[in-house]
């Protein structure tokens, strides 16, 4: 579903991503972790389409992000670690908004707003208020129901579980889940060892923009736990 | 508690001078002291116009009509501190974001009204100090001022302050009161700019005809001393009159004291009442849309919900609707100007006078120039969306467009009629002016993709300031003139209606060469913005 090929991303002179390769089938949920500033974000940018990048090939569903970004896009959805999203627009004008770009019919995104909606406890009342009053949780729970909403192949997530209350994190887990076993793909980055270990099939790990450890979760962790490799790791 | 308080109060209204409010970092010494003198330069030119206004005032009144001195400048003053302090005071009461947090602490909240009041009445007293200086430093060179004169003068600017903030803080209640109960806040702010706007030109204008009449009476109408009572005795306390100080002061501290002692109880109402009561839309509200319509209408959303945006980047919209009228009324007014230029440059039949009028209006709506950096922190969103960057320039000319050609093509269409233009130069011009819209609005869309400023943490940052903005505005104005004043010599040789189709195809050629600007340069230079 998703293949990242010796990805190279600069900022200037600074190398933020170098060399980096990797791949996520469908059905695979992937957790991306790594310490501050080791490339996590600006490799999910890159995939999103929202970063160029100066070397490498990425591929969604065989599909070049570089050469066809609309195409990729469509199939994409991306969620990223601070919700910024348009607080001049009511919740549901929001997800209209996302629905009517994606070419989500009517009834698809009635039907979809209703079941997320009501899975991450986000009332009709507060879909309706203006996203200017809303808190952190909220608008990342806002966030969350855009981006099921065009029923993607692959979603992209940056630090989804800042800011949601214990019970809304425990539904969007089990969302993620649901979604991968229907056939979806998940790469996400999380600072939550514990999560990642517990949640994913497959783990990547990143240090100073270079890929250190990838594959399934058994294979990367063996009988250790997470957090000792990854603390080990970072030395 | 109070010293800490306005500690923090003080800095806020001074954070400008130290802080870059475009990066929010700490300004240089350097870069403090300019702004300090650049606003201390404004502040005397705009001082010197109102001591020459006071200076005409002493000269023209007599003996027995001289309460009409301060009657005149005091007024000036207090509608000049009302109309600088009312959104200020709006802003820093009811709307200040630290409200819930100083509430939250062991302040009274008469404490925290006081402390913000202060902060009104100094930045109040600013704007009154920019009338009354003059108006005291006139007085007592042109004419003696006994020492009762002075000392009133100096208590008059405190009482004159108490008074405006007094009379602001109402409004600004009143503004709050509303703003609570409709959907549309940014509706009330426009609304409310739009009224004390209209206000502000009526009195002007009138006040000139009222002040020549009373100027040339020599004894006080009594509608004046029993219906304006107030601003008598104000006239009489800075001719020395110790009753009619102690009357102004007396009314003044009073109105004030209440004001604050009502503000005071319904403080806590009004600050939290900010974030608990959102504004809701219908629930369940499912609508469709293509891609494209859903991109116009974020676009148009967003111009909605920003009054800073509507009134400095579509004030033009609601000016040519009005010229445009005017121009319909008024025909004959606009054919003596001509008739004025035709003295001069006989061959100009008012083809190019006209659209040289409807682009300058036009060129005053800059609605693409901020419109790239509005985008800000959620840059990431549309970015993110399976939609193409010339789809997102499109909807940005669109709204652009949606509010300027037809109001440009109303008063065109005025311009016609006023002027009896023949049936080409009417075409011409009319065809010209929607080929000028799209220009402007294509160039200032491309001025904020070379200088976008993405980082603000206030969007009136991103509509007021930034060079793409002032490039828009002043480049397209200068870009008018020069080719209305061009065509003053050239109309002996070029005939109206030539000159109006060498602009139609000048702004078509432009448009075209900025279209493929912004499909090719725009759009690189786009994608690479975050």
């Amino acid at each position: 579903m998703l293949l990242i090929r010796d990805l190279t991303k600069r900022y200037g002179d600074k190398t933020a991503v170098e060399g980096l390769t990797m791949e996520v089938k469908r059905g695979e949920l992937c957790a991306f972790i790594g310490h501050n500033g080791a490339g996590k974000t600006t490799t999910l940018k890159c995939v999103a389409g929202i970063l160029g990048f100066e070397e490498g090939g990425i591929y969604v569903d065989g599909i070049s992000v570089t050469d066809q970004p609309i195409a990729t896009k469509k199939k994409i959805a991306y969620i990223p670690d601070n919700p910024d999203i348009y607080d001049f627009m009511t919740g549901m004008q929001y997800l209209n908004f996302i629905a009517d770009i994606f070419g989500v019919s009517a009834e698809d995104r009635k039907e979809r707003i209703d079941k997320y909606a009501a899975a991450l406890s986000l009332t009709e009342d507060e879909i309706a208020t203006q996203i200017s009053s809303y808190s952190h949780g909220m608008k990342q729970k806002l966030v969350v129901i855009s981006a099921f909403l065009h029923a993607p192949d692959l979603i992209l997530l940056d630090e989804p579980f800042v800011g949601l209350d214990p019970k809304a994190s425990h539904v969007l887990k089990e969302i993620m889940r649901d979604f991968c076993s229907a056939g979806g793909a998940i790469l996400f980055s999380t600072h939550i060892l514990e999560v990642a270990e517990k949640l994913c099939d497959k783990v990547a790990i990143i240090k100073k923009g270079k890929l250190v450890k990838f594959g399934s979760m058994d294979e990367v962790k063996g009988d250790a736990s997470l957090e000792e490799i990854f603390l080990e790791m970072e030395g | 508690m109070l010293k800490a308080l306005f500690k923090k109060q003080f800095a806020e209204l001074f954070a400008m001078f130290f802080k870059d409010r475009r990066t929010g970092r700490q300004r240089s010494k350097m870069g403090g002291i300019i702004l300090i003198l650049v606003l201390a330069v404004s502040f005397v030119g705009m001082g010197a116009i109102f001591y020459t206004m006071a200076n005409g005032i002493l000269l023209g009144i007599s003996e027995e009509m001289s309460f009409l001195y301060y009657f005149v400048m005091g007024l000036i003053a207090i509608a000049i501190g009302l109309l600088g302090s009312i959104f200020n005071a709006y802003n820093t009461i009811y709307n200040a974001k630290d409200n819930e947090l100083l509430l939250s602490m062991p302040i009274p909240p008469r404490h925290i009204v006081f402390v913000r009041i202060t902060s009104v009445a100094a930045l109040s007293m600013l704007y009154e100090g920019v009338v009354l200086v003059p108006a005291f430093l006139a007085r007592v060179i042109s004419k003696p001022a006994s020492a009762l004169v002075v000392i009133n003068h100096l208590l008059l600017f405190l009482f004159v302050t108490l008074f405006v903030v007094a009379l602001t803080l109402v409004l600004a209640f009143v503004v709050a009161a509303i703003a609570r109960k409709v959907k549309r806040k940014s509706l009330v702010t426009v609304v409310t700019s739009l009224v004390f706007i209209v206000i502000y030109y009526y009195c002007y204008f009138k006040a000139q005809g009222v002040l020549a009449t009373l100027m040339t009476m020599t004894e006080v109408p009594s509608a004046i001393k029993k219906g304006l009572f107030l601003f008598y005795y104000m006239g009489l306390a800075a001719e020395g009159d110790a009753a009619g100080m102690a009357i102004f002061a007396a009314v003044s501290a009073a109105a004030f004291f209440l004001a604050y002692v009502v503000i005071s109880l319904l403080f806590r109402r009004f600050a939290v009442a900010r974030s608990s009561t959102a504004v809701k839309g219908k629930v369940g509200e499912v609508r469709s849309a293509k891609p494209q319509a859903a991109l116009f209408k974020r676009e148009w959303k967003r111009y909605l919900s920003l009054p800073i945006y509507i009134l400095n980047c579509s004030f033009g919209t609601l000016m040519m609707l009005l010229a445009g009228v005017l121009v319909f009324v008024k025909a004959d007014l606009f054919t003596v100007v001509l008739d004025g230029v035709n003295q001069a440059f006989p061959n100009i039949k008012g083809g190019v006078f006209a659209a040289a009028f409807v682009y300058l209006v036009a060129a005053t709506n800059d609605l693409t120039a901020p419109s790239v950096s509005l985008e800000g922190r959620s840059l990431w969103l549309i970015r993110s969306m399976p939609v193409s960057t010339v789809d997102i320039f499109k909807a940005k000319v669109a709204l652009h467009l949606a509010l300027t050609v037809l109001p440009a093509l109303f008063m065109g269409a005025a311009f016609v009629y006023a002027f009896r233009l023949d049936a080409l130069s009417a075409v011409l011009l009319l065809l010209s002016v929607p080929a000028f819209v799209l220009f402007s609005a294509t160039f200032g869309l491309m001025m904020n993709i070379l200088k976008p400023f993405l980082d603000w943490k206030n969007e009136t940052i991103a509509v007021k300031s930034g060079l793409s903005v002032l490039v828009s505005i002043f480049g397209m104005f200068l870009f008018v003139l020069a080719l209305a004043l061009l065509f003053l010599p050239l109309s002996a040789w070029i005939a109206d209606t030539w000159y109006l189709l060498i602009m139609l195809v000048l702004f078509v050629v432009g448009d075209v060469l900025f279209i493929k600007w912004l499909q090719t340069v725009g759009v690189r230079k786009f994608e690479a913005l975050s």
